[in-house]
């Protein structure tokens, strides 16, 4: 479906050439969903604004649908484009127009009549959902609904790629899921080949088939979402995975925990290299007179520092508790009561 | 009234009003057409815009510059000539007319340009992605989009073009500004030097009142 072969991009500028990809070789199969995730920098815009050619390769040949988009005129390379839909992280509507004007906008450019117009934004306001707003300005939309008319606009000319360009990081966490939802309703419903970028590895577990990382203009790893997830070959890859399979440095947010044991005392460990790990967790279960579950836990690797993290509920006198706290952070542990 | 202002006649004050209006017209209509066409010009011929083009981006971008930097009343005598051609007499309101829109449009292609700019480069890009044409991008996208630019940048050089034509009349043009100096304040009639004055001010409040209220209707940001 779309095709990268040798791809190199070096953007000249002022202070010299910056080489922004390097040999860049990838393939993405009709009605898949695919991940590019990278960290600022990486890459990942240019990658995806060269498959509709906003963005010219230095070198290579990127193929859509077995055509190569750099070779064609300017005229064959607009009607290419029609058939690749493309979302923004800051959604780019125009603001002059209404709801309704801006899904009509591609609608307008390929001069399709007012009535025929009129029916299809219709139809594309019930898919993403905007009932009621169509006469609304962007300015008076949250973000995201302005997500679902920038993606009801790039589905207006019925393309069969549809690109995404940190679709989601504007937006809060609930938004983002339910922006993702409609992702996948409209990959399954309209077969739409989805190529998606991000630095959220979230975004890639939640929706995508096969996923590519992106480092320094190169794909260091590349493979099934499963696969990489249960066996991430690069460190990158580990640190994207840790994003999801742990909360950032320990961190489960004070609330949600809260939310989750309602009941029970709560408290949080936290200890580096120097402290042993044996004496802390003999110590945690040697009180006879608390009983104590651990609730979450986190080891980073050796090349991080070892540093560990462990919340654990306990059940007991709350004298008890607080002795029990104490006598742990003497190792040199940083205790943390999150309830009492 | 007559109390009031013992020496102004109100049937040419009348006339002056009506000639300033109408200098203030067509060369308004003139400068809208020719700021928005050379401002369009500057902003595509920019480096890195639509349509770049170095040697028409600098050489329009002197011009602009020249124009906008010669004072009014030396500009009106530097333009006899072309004024002589153009309408074939140097006294009158028609007379005023080309030195009040060079003097004007350069100004206001400056006040488009800055407009243009401010048009979200993501957006133009997006019409990019959807396949637009470089036309399509100036009408559906450029224009609308820096609406409120235009026309608020139009009600700042209406206001500048008004004194313009009040300058223009103390050298022959006609309107209030002949009626201010000529019968004002050469003959000492200070009513009628302060009548034309309240007028050229009431004209100014209703066009800035305008241009307020048709820029916030027209602003959806
Ligand atoms: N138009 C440009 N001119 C010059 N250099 C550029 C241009 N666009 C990108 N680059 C450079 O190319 C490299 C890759 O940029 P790119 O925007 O593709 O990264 P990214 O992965 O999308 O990052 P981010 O997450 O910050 O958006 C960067 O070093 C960037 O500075
Ligand atoms: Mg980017």
């Amino acid at each position: 479906m779309i095709r990268f072969t040798d791809v190199k991009k070096v953007y000249q500028t002022g202070n010299g050439p910056v080489q922004a990809l390097a040999d860049l070789n990838l393939e993405v199969r009709r009605g898949e969903i695919f991940g590019i995730i990278g960290y600022s920098g990486a890459g990942k815009s240019t990658l995806i604004r060269l498959i509709n050619l906003l963005e010219k390769p230095t070198e290579g040949r990127i193929e859509v649908e077995g055509r190569a988009l750099n070779t064609l005129s300017e005229k064959e390379l607009r009607l290419e484009r029609k058939k690749i839909g493309m979302i923004f992280q800051h959604f780019n509507l125009l603001w002059s127009r209404t709801v309704e004007e801006n899904i009509a906008f591609p609608l307008e450019l390929a001069g399709l009549p007012r009535k025929k117009r009129k029916e299809r934004v219709a139809e594309l306001i019930r898919l993403v959902g905007l009932n009621g707003r169509e006469h609304t300005y962007p300015s008076q939309l949250s973000g995201g609904q302005k997500q679902r008319v920038g993606i009801a606009r790039a589905l207006a000319s019925r393309p069969q790629v549809l690109l995404c360009d940190e679709a989601t990081s504007a937006l809060d966490p609930k938004t983002t899921d339910s922006i993702l939802n409609l992702l996948v309703e409209i990959n399954r419903k309209l077969g739409l080949t989805i190529v998606l970028i991000t630095h959220e590895m979230h975004v890639i577990k939640k929706i995508c088939t096969r996923v590519a990382v992106l480092d320094k203009g190169m794909i260091v790893e590349e493979g099934k979402v499963e696969d990489v997830f249960n066996e991430p070959k690069q460190l990158i890859t580990r640190e994207f995975v840790r994003q999801v399979t742990q909360h950032p440095s320990g961190e489960i947010p004070g609330e949600e925990l809260i939310n989750a044991y309602p009941d029970g005392r709560l408290a949080k460990f936290v200890f580096g290299r120097g402290v042993s790990q044996q004496q802390v967790i003999s110590r945690l279960f040697s009180n006879q007179r608390l009983s104590v579950t651990i609730v979450s836990g986190m080891f980073e690797p050796e090349e991080n520092g070892a540093q560990a993290s462990i919340i654990v509920r306990a059940e007991g006198d709350p004298d008890v508790f607080r002795e029990w706290i104490g006598s742990i952070s003497e190792l040199g542990v940083k205790a943390e009561v999150i309830r009492s | 009234m007559s109390q009031l202002f013992p020496n102004v006649d109100w049937m040419s004050m009348w006339t002056a009003t009506v000639e300033t209006l109408y200098m203030t017209f067509v060369s308004a209509v003139f400068t809208f057409i020719l700021g928005i066409a050379l401002g369009l010009l500057l902003f595509l011929t920019a480096s890195g815009s639509l349509y770049e083009n170095k040697w028409i981006y600098r050489t329009v971008s002197s011009i602009v510059n020249v124009f906008r930097s010669i004072p009014f009343i030396i500009l009106i005598i530097l333009l006899i000539p072309l004024t002589v051609l153009i309408v074939r007499t140097m006294i009158g309101a028609s007379a005023a007319l080309p030195s009040i829109i060079i003097g004007s449009a350069p100004f206001y292609a400056r006040l488009v340009e800055i407009g243009l700019r401010e048009v979200d480069k993501g957006v133009i890009e997006a019409a990019q992605a959807m396949g637009a044409t470089r036309a399509q991008i100036v009408w559906k996208v450029l224009l609308p989009e820096s609406l409120p630019s235009i026309v608020s940048g139009m009600t700042v050089t209406l206001i500048a073009l008004i004194s313009n034509t009040a300058m223009a009349g103390v050298v022959g043009a006609g309107g209030l500004g002949t009626l201010a100096y000529n019968d004002g304040f050469e003959a000492y009639k200070n009513d009628v030097t302060f009548v034309a004055t309240i007028i050229i001010l009431i004209i100014v409040f209703i066009i800035q009142f305008a241009g307020d209220l048709i820029t916030r209707k027209v602003d959806k940001r």
